[in-house]
């Protein structure tokens, strides 16, 4: 039998458009616009200026404790200035602009150039381990940043007895991890033995929902050696990328309220990162690049391609033929989670999993509703949250004590605003909320 | 790098960037044309005196509702079908023969009273039709309770509903009621309370549309017949039988679509349990001990007022509530 999370949950239209389109590489822009901070945590502390040299690999930014994480320059070249720039998600950050010395080179050959390591497994302490993945400046790699490093050292009170690959990729369009699941396997299934050295051989669970068969198929060959890892076939919804909601599916346990996966014994790790863990290992490659799903509407021909960390948005659309005139709607990351931004400027992050454009015919921002209280919301919520309720509590900031951890659990899905027949930002109150108890405490 | 890039205006909103179709607007329309078939009935049983009443009602509301939208400073969208939906239910719950002053004081009471004085759609505690009808039950007894007689044209004879026969002449009187006349519709009443079948196959398509769960129905139907057959089972001489009370007067028009009005019910599994078990209990205790023939409104107009306390106390199951790991 198929498994899935239980509670709320909904089903969007797929559109997954460009998962059969290969992984293409890029040519080197004429400029890279690296930003500071591409991580949940300490900001970095910048660390070339004006006029530095830069090799590839060479770290911009430096991480100041730990939870932070490093930044590298992909390209050999010069740093031209340190300006502030709007990010992806509205910020206007730090970023190293940066002008490769060969520009034009195809990303692939760049790729090509850097040295393979050879190391053995068995030798690596769990502390070089970490160090690695630290140094490298990995991050969680399916939107939220939050640094892996962190994620892989629970407090030694915690016992980890499963690993997931969190391989579900439940938002509309993106492709990204479902390409590196088909092109990339043994290299992932390579970092994800790094990772399962960490934590002394726990069974690994690779979750994969069904619309993604062929992801399946192969994974499952190239895990048939390794009788610890299992593929698990997900029965689709959103979000069951949602680390409870995955955990919840895999293996049915349920994180507490106000939890984190290891107080279930369980670290999830994203496709994209597993793939970036393998080549700090293997390529002594730090992360400067990822796999950007290209969709939307206004793309003709949409694809996954290999982007260095700080391609400008712009440069994106000239690749892809995408006139900027008719772009009314552009979001970093899925229709459901990811972020509407203004800025064609803003630069490609270690998170963004996918860029999508639209024309007006995507509809956003209609005007709000009275709630009818028809209780859509509340049962599309994957956390089983009272989410009209809150809202009114939130929207007066008469916030009953009973329900602040409650709020607190959201996740951001955004499954209840998709519901609502009012057109309620009902996320969006959710946010403000968390905000309001934030500062409360 | 280029200015022309930065010539149109991106639009940004808060995620998510979608929306499923569904909409007030289709919510109440769908609602409001799943009573077709309970419509279709009345009209059947009572002719074109049940059109008056329907078409009177309907318009009455939203003009009356586009009325107090010239008045107020919030906005009120009156062709959203929530007045129509009102207009309809209020016409449910009268007689065929309901004079159009009775209908305009209904609408008045439902939409203002009822309605907006809580300011508007979604903000209200009691079910607006419900409100209108006890307004008037209470205030023109003998219209209200003056029903025309099925299949007898316009200027019938009126007479009583079976829970009215069953009020005054007691149980013994209903021998000549049979249950397939009350399942169908054929029976005096107002022009919703008639068809039970009617009422369910709309009822149906909306617990299939999820615009209503069955806990509220089911709790709220179960429980009158349980409670009216330990009467029935007790002493079948003075009660009468529990088909004939979950079959006759408003049960099922209430079950289905007055106590599961979105706006006056629970937002909770439990909540919507006890929600409906209390409005099953209070229409039996009416029925049984009030000094009126029927409770069913009176039940949920009291259960309505209970639900902000439902809500709170008996929340929903939440993810993480659990003790593991």
């Amino acid at each position: 039998m198929l498994k899935t999370f239980k509670m709320g949950g909904i089903h969007p239209p797929e559109e997954k458009i460009s998962s059969n389109k290969q992984i293409t590489f890029c040519e080197v822009p004429a400029q890279l616009l690296v930003p500071v901070d591409q991580h949940i945590g300490k900001p970095c502390e910048i660390i070339v200026e004006k006029g530095s040299v830069v090799e590839r690999g060479q770290l911009v930014a430096k991480s100041t404790g730990f939870v932070s994480s490093n930044v590298h320059s992909p390209v050999a070249g010069k740093v031209d200035k340190i300006v502030k720039m709007p990010q992806l998600g509205g910020q206007i950050k730090q970023c190293a602009l940066i002008t490769p010395d060969a520009p034009g080179e195809n990303y692939a050959e760049v790729l090509k150039k850097d040295s393979i390591n050879n190391f053995d497994l068995d030798k690596l302490s769990v502390e070089e381990i970490r160090k690695t993945i630290a140094d490298a400046g990995i991050v969680g790699m399916g939107g939220a940043g939050f640094p892996t490093h962190v994620k892989l050292s629970p407090p030694p009170e915690k016992t980890i007895d499963a690993l997931i690959i969190n391989g579900a990729e439940c938002e509309p369009y993106i492709t990204s991890d479902h390409r590196i699941m088909l092109e990339r396997a043994e290299e992932m299934i390579k970092g994800i033995l790094i990772l399962q050295h960490l934590f002394d051989g726990v069974p690994i669970y690779i979750g994969i929902e069904r619309n993604k068969p062929d992801a399946i198929e192969t994974l499952e060959k190239a895990v048939k050696d390794h009788e610890k890892i299992t593929v698990v076939p997900l029965i689709v919804k959103y979000p069951q990328g949602g680390e409870k909601q995955l955990i919840k599916a895999i293996l049915n346990r349920e994180v507490p309220s106000k939890g984190l996966p290891m107080d279930v014994g369980v670290v999830v790790q994203n496709v994209a990162t597993v793939l970036a863990v393998h080549d700090a290992f293997y390529y002594k490659r730090p992360l400067m690049e990822r796999v950007v799903t290209i969709s939307g509407n206004l793309v003709k021909n949409p694809g996954n391609i290999m982007l260095p960390i700080g391609t400008p948005i712009s440069y994106v659309m000239e690749k892809f033929e995408i006139d900027p005139q008719k772009v009314r709607v552009m979001i970093s990351g899925g229709p459901m989670m990811g972020r509407t931004s203004y800025s064609f400027e803003s630069p490609i992050t270690k998170t963004t999993s996918a860029l999508l454009f639209f024309d007006e015919s995507r509809i956003i921002g209609r005007e709000e509703n009275p709630c009818i209280r028809c209780g859509s919301c509340i049962r599309a919520c994957p956390m089983g949250l009272a989410v009209a309720q809150y809202t009114e509590m939130i929207k007066a900031n008469n916030i009953a004590p009973a329900v602040r951890d409650s709020i607190m659990d959201c996740i951001e899905c955004g499954s209840c605003s998709y519901v609502c027949p009012a057109d309620r930002r009902l996320v969006h109150w959710m946010r403000l909320g968390k905000n309001l108890i934030r500062r409360e405490n | 790098m280029e200015d022309k890039l930065e010539a149109r205006l991106l639009l940004m909103d808060s995620s998510p960037s979608g929306r499923v179709v569904e909409s007030t607007r289709r919510i109440m329309y769908t609602v409001s044309l799943t009573l077709l078939p309970a419509m279709a009935i009345s009209v059947w049983v009572f002719g074109w005196e049940a059109v008056r009443v329907l078409v009177l009602a309907a318009v009455f509301c939203i003009g009356l509702e586009a009325l107090i939208a010239r008045f107020v400073s919030y906005k009120i969208d009156f062709l959203d079908g929530s007045a129509l939906l009102t207009g309809i239910l209020l016409a449910m719950n009268l007689p065929a023969n309901a004079p159009w002053w009775m209908i305009l004081i209904g609408s008045l009471v439902a939409i203002i009273i009822g309605k907006q004085v809580f300011g508007g759609l979604g903000q209200n505690i009691f079910n607006p039709a419900l409100v209108a009808r006890v307004f008037l039950l209470i205030s023109f007894p003998v219209e209200m309770t003056a029903w025309p007689k099925p299949f007898a044209g316009v200027d019938a004879a009126t007479g009583a509903t079976p829970l009215g026969i069953l009020k005054t002449e007691g149980v013994g009187a209903l021998a000549k009621t049979n249950l397939a006349d009350l399942a169908i519709g054929s029976m005096g009443g107002s022009l919703g309370e008639i068809s039970a079948i009617a009422l369910l196959i709309g009822a149906a398509y909306m617990i299939y549309k999820r615009y209503i769960t069955w806990e509220v129905p089911i709790l709220f139907i179960g429980t009158v017949f349980v409670f009216s057959g330990i009467f029935w089972v007790i002493d079948p001489t003075q009660y009468a039988d529990p088909m004939f009370h979950i079959l006759s007067g408003g049960v099922f028009l209430g079950a289905f679509y007055m106590a599961t009005d979105m706006v006056t019910s629970p937002l909770t599994f439990k909540g919507r349990l006890f929600f409906g078990f209390g409005c099953g209990l209070f229409t039996i205790i009416i029925r049984m001990f009030g000094s009126y023939p029927e409770g069913v409104s009176f039940a949920i107009l009291l259960m309505n007022a209970m639900v902000p306390l439902l809500d709170k106390y008996f929340p929903d199951k939440k993810f993480g509530m659990v003790q593991n790991g």
